[in-house]
This record gives C-alpha cells, sequence and structure tokens, in this order.
C-alpha cells in the first residue's frame, strides 16, 4: 500500500475505533450512570446548543493562550541570551528561574488577583509562567551545546563575542529553541485554560474555557464538559501545528531531523 | 640569510600543573616548506599547531611567524581533522565564513569563494547543505574556507584523518596540485606514515613524554608528485625507513637508526 495514504489512513482509523469504542462504552454502563459517557449525538447536539458560547469562550483563551506564549517566546530567548554568555549569571539566575516553575499557580493566583485583577491580563501572565520555563531551558542548552571545534574556528578567526553568539551559537541554538517551543505551545493552552479557570474574569464576554467549564460543571451539563475538553485540544493542536511548521521553515534545509528520506 | 619563516626557540607547553606536553622545542620552517608531523598520541602534534595558531600561548620559549607573534597574523588558516562545517549554511556561505568574520568586503569575499571553491572543484555544489555531501566533499569544503584566507601559513590537523584510503589520497593529490598554484607553508599532522612522504618536504617525528622532536628528515623526491610517485622506489624506501624510525620511537628508543 501506498505509504502516504498508510499515514493519513491510520490516524483517521484509530479515531473511528476509538470513537466506536466510547460509543460501545456509553452503552455498556447501567442505564443510571450513562450520563457520565455521553453518547456521540448527545456531544454533537452539546456542540451546537452551546456553540456560540464555546466558540466565543475559545477565542478568549487562544488569544491569552497566544499572548502569554508569545510572551514567554521573547523573554526566554532575551533571557537564554544573557543566561548563555556568562557561566556566573547562570549559577546566579537558575535557581530563581526554576522558582518561577515551582510556585504552585494555585498560590500565584490570589496574589494576582489582589495585584493586577482578574481578566486578561492575569490569565496572560498565569500561561506566560507556564510556558516559560521549557523555553528559557532548551534555549539556553543550545546555545551552550555548539561543538567545540566549531568554537575554536571562530576564535581563530578572531570572532568578537557578538559574532560568536550571532553567527555561532543562535543558529546552532535553533532546533533546541523549536524543541522548547513545542513544549510549550502544548503547555499554553492548557495554562490558558486553567488560568481563567482561577484567575479569569467572570463578566459575560469576557470569559474564556475555563469559567466556562465551571458553569457547565455547576450546571451538571455533562456533554458540554467534554465538548468544552475537545475544544481546549483543538485550540494545542492548532498551536502544536503552527509551531511545527515554522520549524519545518527553519530547519528543513539542514537539520537532520528533517532528512528526505531518499538520502 | 633571511630570518625562517616559523621560528621556534625553547618552547616548552604544559596545560596547568600537569607534566609538559612539548619541552624545550626549537624549530625553524623556510617559507614554502611543507612539514609533516608524525609521532605516537601525546607527543604534542596538534598541541604544536595550537600555539601556533595562537588559540592557546607557550608556557615558556619565543615563537615568531613571519617575525611576528602567533595570533598576530592574518595570513595563517587552520584546517581540523572534522570538516566543522555550519550545518544551517549552504557550502557558499560556509567558505565565507571566516572572511566575513573579519569583516571582508563583499565582492572581495564572493571573489575569493568563488576562487577557493574552483580550486577545490566544489563549484557545482556552492548551492548545497552539509549534510547532502560526502565525508570527502566536506573536507574540500573545509579546505576551501580555509584557503579563502589566501593564507601564507596552513596548519592541518590530521585533515584526512577520518576518511577512506582512496579518498584520502585523492585529496592528498589535489592539495599538491593547488599548492602547484599557490605559495604557502604547510604544517601538516598525520598518523599515516605515507601520507606524510608523500605530501611533505620535510617530515618531523615526534616522542612523546615530553614532546620533542625526535628525528628531523628532508623528503627529496621532486615535486610534482602524482600518483606514480606512490611507485617510485626511493618513495617506498623513504616510506620503509620513517616507518622504522617511528616504531622505534613508539617503543621508546629515539635514536635508533632505521
Amino acid at each position: 500500500m501506498n505509504p502516504r495514504l498508510l499515514r493519513w489512513l491510520l490516524p483517521v482509523l484509530l479515531a473511528v475505533l476509538l470513537l466506536a469504542g466510547w460509543e460501545t462504552l456509553h452503552h455498556l454502563l447501567p442505564t443510571s450512570r450513562r450520563f457520565l459517557l455521553p453518547d456521540l449525538a448527545h456531544l454533537g447536539a452539546a456542540f451546537t446548543e452551546h456553540g456560540t458560547e464555546l466558540a466565543r469562550a475559545a477565542r478568549y483563551t487562544a488569544g491569552a493562550a497566544l499572548g502569554g506564549f508569545a510572551l514567554a517566546a521573547v523573554v526566554s530567548v532575551g533571557a537564554s541570551l544573557l543566561l548563555a554568555s556568562s557561566g556566573l549569571l547562570r549559577t546566579t539566575l537558575y535557581p530563581y528561574l526554576m522558582l518561577l516553575q515551582m510556585v504552585p499557580v494555585i498560590i500565584i493566583a490570589p496574589i494576582l488577583i489582589l495585584w493586577v485583577g482578574p481578566g486578561a491580563q492575569s490569565v496572560i501572565i498565569v500561561t506566560f509562567l507556564i510556558s516559560f520555563f521549557p523555553l528559557v531551558v532548551n534555549t539556553t542548552q543550545g546555545l551552550l551545546s555548539v561543538e567545540r571545534a566549531q568554537v575554536d574556528l571562530f576564535r581563530m578567526g578572531r570572532a568578537s563575542r557578538l559574532q560568536e553568539m550571532f553567527l555561532l551559537r543562535v543558529p546552532a541554538a535553533l532546533p533546541y529553541f523549536f524543541t522548547g517551543l513545542r513544549i510549550s505551545a502544548i503547555l499554553a493552552p492548557i495554562g490558558a485554560l486553567t488560568a481563567d479557570y482561577l484567575v479569569g474574569s467572570t463578566t459575560g464576554g469576557l470569559s474564556g474555557l475555563g469559567i466556562t467549564a465551571l458553569l457547565f460543571s455547576a450546571r451538571n451539563e455533562i456533554a458540554a464538559l467534554y465538548a468544552t475538553a475537545i475544544v481546549g485540544c483543538l485550540l494545542g493542536f492548532a498551536l502544536v501545528a503552527a509551531v511545527s511548521g515554522l520549524a519545518w521553515l527553519a530547519l528543513r534545509r539542514w537539520h537532520d531531523s528533517y532528512t528526505p528520506s531518499d538520502q | 640569510m633571511p630570518p625562517p619563516f616559523i621560528s621556534l626557540h625553547s618552547v616548552t607547553k604544559r596545560f596547568g600543573d600537569g607534566p609538559p606536553v612539548l619541552e624545550n622545542l626549537t624549530l625553524d620552517v623556510a617559507a614554502g616548506e611543507f612539514v609533516s608531523l608524525i609521532g605516537p598520541s601525546g607527543c604534542g602534534k596538534s598541541t604544536l599547531l595550537r600555539l601556533l595558531s595562537g588559540l592557546t600561548p607557550a608556557s615558556s620559549g619565543t615563537i615568531s611567524i613571519d617575525t611576528r607573534a602567533p595570533g598576530l597574523s592574518d595570513e595563517l588558516a587552520y584546517v581540523f581533522q572534522d570538516a566543522t562545517l555550519l550545518p544551517w549554511l549552504n557550502v557558499a556561505a560556509n567558505v565565507e565564513t571566516l572572511l566575513r568574520l573579519r569583516r571582508v568586503p563583499s565582492a572581495e569575499r564572493v571573489r575569493r569563494r568563488d576562487s577557493a571553491l574552483e580550486l577545490v572543484r566544489l563549484t557545482a555544489k556552492a548551492r548545497a547543505y552539509p549534510r547532502q555531501l560526502s565525508g570527502g566533499q566536506k573536507m574540500r569544503v573545509s579546505l576551501a574556507r580555509a584557503l579563502a584566507l589566501e593564507p601564507r601559513l596552513l596548519l592541518l590537523d590530521e585533515p584526512f584523518g577520518a576518511l577512506d584510503e582512496m579518498t584520502r589520497d585523492h585529496l592528498g593529490e589535489e592539495l599538491l596540485a593547488i599548492r602547484e598554484r599557490q605559495q604557502w607553508t604547510a604544517l601538516f599532522v598525520t598518523h599515516s606514515v605515507a601520507e606524510a612522504v608523500f605530501l611533505s618536504s620535510r617530515i618531523l617525528i615526534l616522542a612523546p613524554h615530553p614532546g620533542r622532536i625526535a628525528h628531523d628528515f628532508p623528503v627529496n623526491l621532486p615535486y610534482p608528485r602524482n600518483h606514480q610517485t606512490r611507485r617510485d622506489p626511493s618513495y617506498l624506501q623513504l616510506v620503509a625507513e620513517v616507518s622504522a624510525r617511528l616504531r622505534a620511537v613508539e617503543e621508546g628508543d629515539d635514536t635508533a637508526a632505521a
């Protein structure tokens, strides 16, 4: 069979199997418990019934996720350049960078609400905090993981520190940067959704998927909750796909992970 | 008599508090010589090249290249054992890398790049990326990158060591062909006696612990040399002689005659 066709067919086939399994599981449950796993028809109905609500919340969460993600990308590049340029700076700042990741969002949330108030700004800050760490760790690692002989080449060419950084270390770090970006692209929508739940604004029209999930949960609308989860996943997929596209553009010509199969 | 092109006087090199890697080394090389350095590992051949490149300073003694201290000469190029090409740049941009670092103006850069690529016969591959090249082609790009500097001194640290024998022989012949068209002095580190004899006008056998010159051989085979040279009886005799001396050095007896 054509391998290209197979590559598309297999995931689709798996999706059909999973949906069939879901439906079967629904019917295997005792009638009184079936509401826990709504059948596909009810799930579809939840999408049409809450469509506008979900779309608006998704737009809001997508915006916040993108905002926090973009902020994390920009700040992490700057921070990585600093960290990679000095060992002293690295040992001094690294523990505090870890601190950013270690303090639980549940604790940061009430503080943020006091400082900046509930709403988009707080959601973006939380998303930033969640997606920043993998980016800065990977990018710094990349900037430092240049082959010794290539550094020697630059030193013998009497390259300035700036030349060594921007003509050697930065391009060499691109694959690492994109690895970090991919991890953060998965974390950012989940982060934005959770952040909305914790520090989002409940004002109508200004709430995201987190608050929406909270409302569905309060109203016991299980099918709608599942629909919210699916929308959240789709946001994650979209962001990861966008990042993979960027990585492809930047790396396909030279990086081994994009070596054409005929080589 | 003009001063020698390269001059080392009582040079000792140690790293930190360690034992000397090179001790009390004195050596003169005239302009245009092709000198091979051969010897067991630990004899400091690569260290000697690094001292000349200015990448690391000598612990004591003096080194001069064209009467100047190493590291100040613009006319020196280094070829590593690995091709050390930048994988994100195509062949043309790789050849230009060092010129770019030196801020050579663009028109001059292009001229030197094209002529270096022509010398290593890779003009057709200018737009290819390193991963599309064979090991031998990568090494030729690396050589072109060095030649683009239009060096007067070429330091080669086992440049063909990672290649198969056929490719290695071809590249050796190409290197000599380029040398016919250009004026540079070469210091060439190798593990292959045959390669050293084929390429050099002079061979230094170094002994280890501490690194020092055990033997200094002239190679009186006429240039230009080509694949015919490898069948020349005096070539074969020299290979045998150098091999015997090298073996004696490896067994710890540097003064034994062949």
